[in-house]
């Protein structure tokens, strides 16, 4: 997000572009309309800086001495975070809040690491951590590179943090990699990366997210990997507005021991949809000012807009006690959405399961129908090694 | 001092009373055991060490079976095991920066909940973490760095006025629960912590000698209005005005908890967003966890229920938000003759369950790509949405809410079209999801 020439934020899809302010509803445009307006930025978005400190101060409080101790550290970061040009998804993955940032920065850190190599960073994970080492990112897009660049040169950190484009340009060991779940194939692909890149003794770094724990954690027990740390729903996902998202992301921290094989994949077309063939969302506390005209069709209409692909098609159905909505793009992804008025209540079901698709509908619900009172019901991983944890 | 022998529950028994049954439930073995209402009472004694008066005959056979062992209530290794392993889950974020009289503070929280072997959920009660007990103590603070606080907890049977007296406060518990009394009194005795333990039910007066006499309290009451209003009635005036309060609330009631805020003036000074998590009698996490928020009265608040008063809630035992009742979802893998698998055809899957069931369409819609079908319908009491991938063979439905019948019907339906040699199939149920899986 960033202020424009006309005072207003951006939110940019790879799609397309959303305008978002504070006064009035999210405005579609067109990506060339926006882009030229997206860049990096010097000046702090004081609005989200404001919303950031706050929501902070909400989900740490949980933490004992976590904002006190850390207070100065914080401050930089949501500061840095304020400067964010905008809102992209690459690889699914989420930008988060700053103490989410900051405390994952603290964790790697402990292991005193010489070289970093992060598969991903929306949230300039990279320059909180080229303070102290040196710091590779990849799987990134060129939305946030820039970003990453930008504020790697404000910090004269240049020579630190080195930014490819291809995995295949990283060379030599590192003593952490920091990689994240996602569907088989992409697990697979960059857990192999970083066990070829991470020296034997180093720290392997595994992001969690549901629905994708279970392969992941299978083949890290598989191959005789124990967390030696863990850290519970360290990231605090963040939806445009800025909203919160309950739950988020685990990361487990493994010693890359010697002698690890990782078995080829075997994989059909079908592997990502049987690995998670449905998500459920439910959002509760939905705001009532916001109910009372055509609320699926506001929302059906960001969805529209914001989807990864464009809308194939579309039914809403009601009855004497629900609106029920069913939207799909032109790959035959999509979901359902049932809305109770009365309840302040709305389900969603992901059918088949899709990431990107899934923290649109967030956004597009939390923008449509609701306020920072509304909740989603919280997205936890329900494993811990081969541990269920919840009964 | 009695010279009969005592006995309590085994490693790993706890019992259980639930609203709809009561059992006891062997964690070493994976084992629930349905007990008879009439062996509740001989039971909640032994849970608390117990000398078998009065059921000597069964005592041998107990002890056989390993649900008894002799000698006074203990720690329980097994409960202290488990629940310190959930406790790892939240405390490695934060441990390193616990002073020692806050670790030795969570030592003892956790001795006190491997010690109780008796989960009352009939009456709403769900026990947070240790971990989580410690840290609302902490949010009180040591009372070496602010002081030593006369801390009323209205209700604990979440063991926070262990914590609390571990970090040298006086402590003094309010709750209508006579097993957690007595255990309480107890446990503390013999931790070496000092804890008042009153009987009292909110609904009753409060003494005036009581009014004000408090520095601040602790609840964690069920989130509907009723409860709010009674609980944060009696506890507010238990404090003099410019005391601070701590309430558990869960998320999604917060709008609710605001406006009774608002009609109570009082202020909200910090709201921690899920702050509270809590276990089940199974030693495993909770699918409820609450947030902790700090509230202070003024003069200006205003008690809506006066303590001179009786007061009648309608709803003591309830959440006041959506209980929203399962989804039902299933996933087929490498169906058979996906070139059937289009809206002619799905259609009849519909019409079999319009035809078998009380699930009746409003109406039905055909979303439609090269090489997927969606077909949806929603009815009066929720929807259907059946999608087909023929390039990858796979085929899901969403049907809510979770209807037995219906359930039956479309699995029936599904199988015999598309499915009719499964290699295997997984079930697994949570109070929010059922989910098929076929392969």
């Amino acid at each position: 997000m960033v202020a424009s020439e006309t005072g207003q934020s951006i939110c940019l899809w790879p799609r397309t572009a959303v305008e978002l302010s504070a006064s009035a509803p999210p405005r579609v445009a067109s990506l060339i309309e926006l882009a030229a307006l997206v860049r990096p930025q010097d000046q702090e978005d004081a609005t989200l800086k404001a919303r950031l400190s706050t929501w902070d101060e909400r989900c740490t409080g949980w933490l004992p001495g976590f904002t006190a101790q850390h207070r100065q550290s914080l401050a930089e970061v949501t500061a840095l975070h304020s400067r964010r040009p905008g809102w992209t998804l690459p690889h699914g993955m989420r930008p988060t809040l700053p103490s989410s940032t900051l405390r994952r920065a603290n964790l790697l850190l402990q292991a005193q690491p010489k070289r970093v190599w992060l598969m991903g960073d929306v949230d300039c994970l990279g320059v909180l951590l080229a303070h102290h080492c040196d710091v590779v990112v990849s799987h990134t897009d060129a939305f946030h590179h820039a970003w990453i660049r930008h504020e790697a040169e404000r910090a004269g950190l240049t020579e630190r943090l080195t930014i490819v484009t291809e995995p295949a340009q990283v060379q030599g060991d590192f003593d952490v990699t920091v990689f994240q779940s996602g569907p088989p194939a992409e697990a697979h692909a960059e857990l192999a990366l970083a066990l070829a890149h991470t020296r034997v003794g180093g720290t392997l770094a595994c992001r969690l997210r549901l629905p994708w724990e279970e392969w992941l954690i299978d083949t890290l027990t598989g191959l005789g990997l124990r967390p030696t740390h863990y850290e519970r729903e360290i990231d605090q996902w963040l939806v445009p507005g800025p909203f919160v998202v309950d739950g988020g992301q685990d990361m487990w921290l493994c010693e890359r021991s010697a002698n690890l094989v990782l078995p080829s994949l075997a994989a059909d077309a079908a592997d990502a949809i049987r690995q998670a063939p449905y998500g459920v969302l439910d959002l509760d506390n939905l705001a009532a000012e916001k109910l009372s005209d055509t609320p699926l069709e506001r929302f059906a209409a960001l969805l529209a807009a914001a989807a990864p692909l464009a809308e194939q098609t579309r039914s809403l159905q009601h009855t004497s006690g629900h609106q029920v909505l069913c939207w799909y793009d032109t790959a035959g992804h999509g979901l359902t959405a049932e809305l109770r008025r009365e309840e302040a209540h709305l389900l969603i079901s992901l059918l088949p399961f899709s990431a990107e698709l899934e923290y649109v509908a967030l956004w597009a619900a939390l923008h449509a129908l609701g306020d920072e009172m509304t909740r989603v019901r919280p997205l936890r991983t329900r494993r811990m090694s081969a541990q269920h944890l919840f009964g | 001092m009695t010279d009969k022998p005592l006995y309590h529950l085994g490693d790993g028994i706890v019992l259980g009373i639930g609203s709809r049954m009561t059992e006891l439930c062997d964690l070493k073995h994976d084992q629930e055991i349905q007990i008879d209402f009439r062996f509740i009472e001989p039971l909640e004694k032994i849970s608390l060490g117990w000398t078998g008066e009065g059921y000597e005959s069964f005592i041998p056979r107990l002890l056989a079976e390993g649900v008894l062992a002799e000698g006074p209530a203990t720690v329980d290794a097994l409960l202290h095991e488990r629940l310190g392993a959930l406790d790892q889950l939240f405390l490695s974020s934060y441990s390193s920066a616990l002073s020692e009289r806050a670790k030795r503070a969570y030592r003892l929280t956790l001795d006190a909940h491997a010690r109780r072997k008796r989960f009352f959920t009939r009456v709403g009660q769900c026990p947070t973490l240790p971990e989580t007990s410690l840290r609302r103590a902490l949010r009180v603070g040591d009372a070496l760095e602010v002081g030593k606080k006369r801390v009323l907890c209205v209700g604990d049977d979440d063991l926070v006025s262990i914590a609390l007296a571990a970090l040298g406060h006086d402590v003094t518990v309010f709750d209508i629960d006579d097993f957690l009394l007595n255990f309480l009194r107890s446990t503390s005795t013999t931790l070496g912590l000092n804890v008042t333990v009153v009987e009292k039910d909110l609904r009753d007066p409060l003494d005036a000698s009581e009014r004000q006499s408090y520095d601040l309290f602790l609840t964690d009451p069920m989130s509907n209005r009723d409860c709010f209003e009674i609980f944060l009635s009696r506890a507010l005036a238990l404090v003099p005005p410019g005391s601070p309060g701590y309430v558990a609330v869960y998320g999604p009631t917060e709008r609710l908890f605001r406006a009774v805020a608002q009609e109570m003036h009082f202020p909200i000074e910090a709201w921690h967003r899920r702050h509270n998590r809590y276990y089940s009698q199974y030693m495993k996490i909770h699918p409820y966890e609450s947030d902790w928020v700090e509230i202070r009265r003024t003069s200006e608040t205003v008690i809506k229920h006066s303590p001179d008063e009786f007061c009648v809630p309608l709803n003591l035992y309830a959440e006041q938000f959506y209980q929203r009742p399962p989804i039902f979802v299933a996933h087929y893998d490498e169906i058979e003759e996906p070139k059937y698998a289009r809206p002619l055809f799905l259609d009849m899957i519909f019409d079999v369950v319009e035809q078998n069931t009380a699930f009746k369409f409003v109406e039905r819609a055909h979303l439609l790509g090269q090489e997927w079908t969606v077909i949806h319908g929603a009815s009066e009491a929720g929807h259907l949405t059946l999608h087909v991938d023929r390039e990858r063979r796979t085929l899901s439905l969403a049907l809510f809410p979770m209807k037995a019948d219906v359930e039956d019907v479309l699995r029936h339906a599904v199988m015999s079209a598309y499915k009719t040699h499964a290699k295997a199939a997984k079930m697994g149920t949570t109070r929010d999801v059922w989910d098929l899986r076929v392969r």
